[in-house]
């Protein structure tokens, strides 16, 4: 993991109020993972004063061809990502990076499913570049996006653009199917298009409640399953012991988010009211 | 120059420390700062027995800091000993011990573990977390229970003893003298100050334990008087803790009568706070033309 002061590329409103970041910080690129995030030192006065965790968006190529770029997409939800949108081009930002393990991605998987809900879609993108370069067995990528509103369904084109089939469910109706992203993982298992068993993967990024559904749906499916699971967060490095969440038992009780996760296998999360951040 | 400082018989080759919980087993932190740069590392919290700590969320942040419940978490005193002591003892870092127990038998159950154990050069008890009932807070904001663990955990180990004070009581300075009576050889505080956070939306506490300790910049005015308060009335050394985030307000402890000082939360935000603080205490001293730091302690002038 680095530290180190990035500049900025560009900073672009892409929905009302989500934002994309592309950074300059070929130390980063070059070693992410679909799946890791980055700490973003959103200020350097005292107030704020924690870092804030995004996940890697993307990790792209320069004009040399090394990878020497990561995108994040981010939500405006407080006051850190608020003093984020108002970054600019050629502005420094200071970075901790890349952290955490990302989505174990077995070479032989036929199906993925990637399920996001809003600003979850956020680390499927790169998950999606990744799966497409690395299975060469594979027959089918498709997305099951959520989101309140149209304005909260992101990337649907980029995805769409890598080939990867995309359904969305919005909770007011204004786009596609009217209700949650879980009622199109339902239909997507009941339709019975894959191949169940263990060249079927699903992919999870979003709110807890959602988490916690699509982690009973797909156990009862025995279809194997990550999820990338957010908490509250200090450090970053595995010594505050303060973003852990707790799994079905058998050794530690706790598990650091930040060390240990983000992506965990859905089985070894304990879903209770106090999981993660709520 | 001179930065080097002697803390009630642990030889320290500059004032600046690591403060229990933020540096984790000091492992966490190596990829940023050489640990054996620095005066000392403190470690975790270590108990007896294996702790799970509170369930999340543990921790959020306040204006200018943060408040953190993490209960105590941690290995265990043979999980330490086995697993966390041997990368330390390699790097090179002059290793503080920090342990608290649920009794008096336990703290001097563990100081006797550690007594045994080489390459530690002392212990600091905590006498004064306020995130668990028996972690320390009921020995450390009483004068006469503050004495009474004290006086045990020295009679179970000969490694140089630094108390570490609680801020959630009505006179520090009287809980100073009762362990510095009971044999304690150095004091530091302070730990974090008890708090909450509230979400007016779900009307819920934002974390999962209700209260929690206070840490960071936003505690800093606290903390330095208090370090002043307990330098003036105590003879043994004074470890300045609390808001610490840069050379300045290190330096400000010094004078306020702090020997060494600890870095805690600043670990978060800059994981080289460390280093760049050291540097930073030096190039005062080189200004100032000051040769030894041990000259600079304690110089709070009233003109
Ligand atoms: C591993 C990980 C990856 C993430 N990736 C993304 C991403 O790609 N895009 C995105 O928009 N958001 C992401 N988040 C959530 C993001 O970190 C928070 O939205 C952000 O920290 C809010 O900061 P703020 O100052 O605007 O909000 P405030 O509410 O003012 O923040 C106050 C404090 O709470 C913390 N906090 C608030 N909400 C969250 C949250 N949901 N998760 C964790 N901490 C939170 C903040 O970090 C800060 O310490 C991720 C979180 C984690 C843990
Ligand atoms: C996440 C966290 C965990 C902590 N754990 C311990 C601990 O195990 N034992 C202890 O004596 N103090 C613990 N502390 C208190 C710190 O060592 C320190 O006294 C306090 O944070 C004030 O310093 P700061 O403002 O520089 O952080 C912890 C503090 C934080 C923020
Ligand atoms: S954020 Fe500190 S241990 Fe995970």
């Amino acid at each position: 993991m680095h530290q180190m002061l990035s500049k900025i590329l560009f900073n672009i409103e892409v929905s009302p109020t989500y934002y994309k970041m592309g950074i300059d910080c070929p130390e980063i690129a070059s070693r992410a993972a679909p799946g890791q995030f980055i700490m973003v030192r959103v200020s350097n006065q005292l107030d704020p004063l924690l870092r804030r965790p995004f996940v890697i968006h993307r990790i792209q190529r320069a004009n040399t061809g090394s990878y020497s770029q990561v995108e994040i997409l981010y939500k405006i939800v407080g006051k850190g990502t608020e003093i984020m949108s108002e970054m600019k081009e050629y502005d420094d930002i200071d970075l901790l990076g890349p952290v955490g393990n990302g989505y174990k991605i077995d070479n032989n998987i036929r199906t993925a499913v990637l399920v996001g809900g809003g600003i979850g879609a956020a680390p499927l993108l790169s998950l999606a570049e990744r799966i497409i370069s690395q299975c060469s067995k594979l027959k089918s990528l498709i997305l099951l996006l959520g989101g309140k509103g149209r304005a909260d369904v992101l990337c649907v084109e980029e995805f769409e653009r890598l080939g990867v089939e995309v359904r969305v469910a919005t909770e007011d109706g204004s786009l596609e199917h009217r209700g949650l992203v879980v009622d199109l993982l339902l239909d997507y298992l009941e339709s019975g298009d894959y191949s169940p068993g263990s060249s079927t993967h699903c992919f999870a990024c979003g709110p807890d409640t959602m988490l916690k559904e699509v982690s009973k749906i797909i156990a009862e499916k025995g279809i194997s399953c990550q999820i990338s699971l957010e908490s509250r967060m200090a450090c970053a490095v595995g010594a505050c012991l303060g973003c852990v969440v707790r799994t079905k038992a058998g050794g530690d009780v706790y598990k650091k988010v930040c060390k240990d996760g983000p992506v965990f296998d859905s089985n070894e999360i304990f879903w209770d009211e106090s999981t993660t951040i709520g | 120059m001179d930065l080097s400082v002697n803390i009630g018989g642990i030889q320290l080759k500059n004032p600046v420390m690591t403060a229990s919980g933020t540096f984790g087993y000091g492992e966490e932190y190596a990829p940023y700062v050489g640990l054996d740069k620095l005066g000392a590392i403190v470690v975790k919290g270590i108990s007896l027995k294996p702790r799970p700590g509170n369930p999340p969320p543990r921790i959020v942040e306040t204006t200018g800091g943060m408040l953190n419940s993490i209960g105590l978490e941690n290995i265990g005193v043979d999980r330490f000993i086995g697993e966390k002591l041997p990368y330390l003892i390699d790097s090179g870092a002059t290793i503080i011990v920090n342990i608290f127990g649920s009794s008096i038998e336990e703290y001097g159950d563990v100081a006797n573990k550690l007594d045994d154990t080489h390459g530690i050069s002392g212990l600091e008890i905590n006498i004064s977390c306020p995130n668990v009932k028996e972690g320390g807070i009921i020995f450390g904001s009483d004068p006469h229970m503050a004495f009474e663990v004290v006086n045990f955990v020295r009679q179970s180990t000969k490694l140089p003893l630094i108390i570490k004070l609680s801020p959630n009581v009505t006179d520090i300075a009287e809980i100073a003298r009762s362990v510095q009576d009971a044999g304690a050889d150095a004091l530091s505080l302070i730990n974090t100050i008890k708090g909450m956070a509230i979400d007016i939306e779900t009307k819920t506490p934002k974390l999962a334990n209700i209260t929690g300790g206070l840490s960071g910049p936003a505690i800093k005015p606290i903390a330095l008087r208090m370090v002043w308060e307990v330098a003036r009335v105590t003879k043994i050394p004074v470890i300045g803790i609390g808001g610490i985030m840069n050379a300045y307000d290190a330096l400000e402890f010094i004078i306020a009568g702090a020997s060494a000082i600890q870095v805690g939360t600043a670990n978060f935000v800059n994981p080289k706070a460390t280093v760049d603080i050291l540097s930073g205490i030096e190039k005062y001293l080189s200004d100032h033309r000051i040769g030894d730091i041990k000259s600079l302690i304690g110089t709070l002038s009233r003109e």
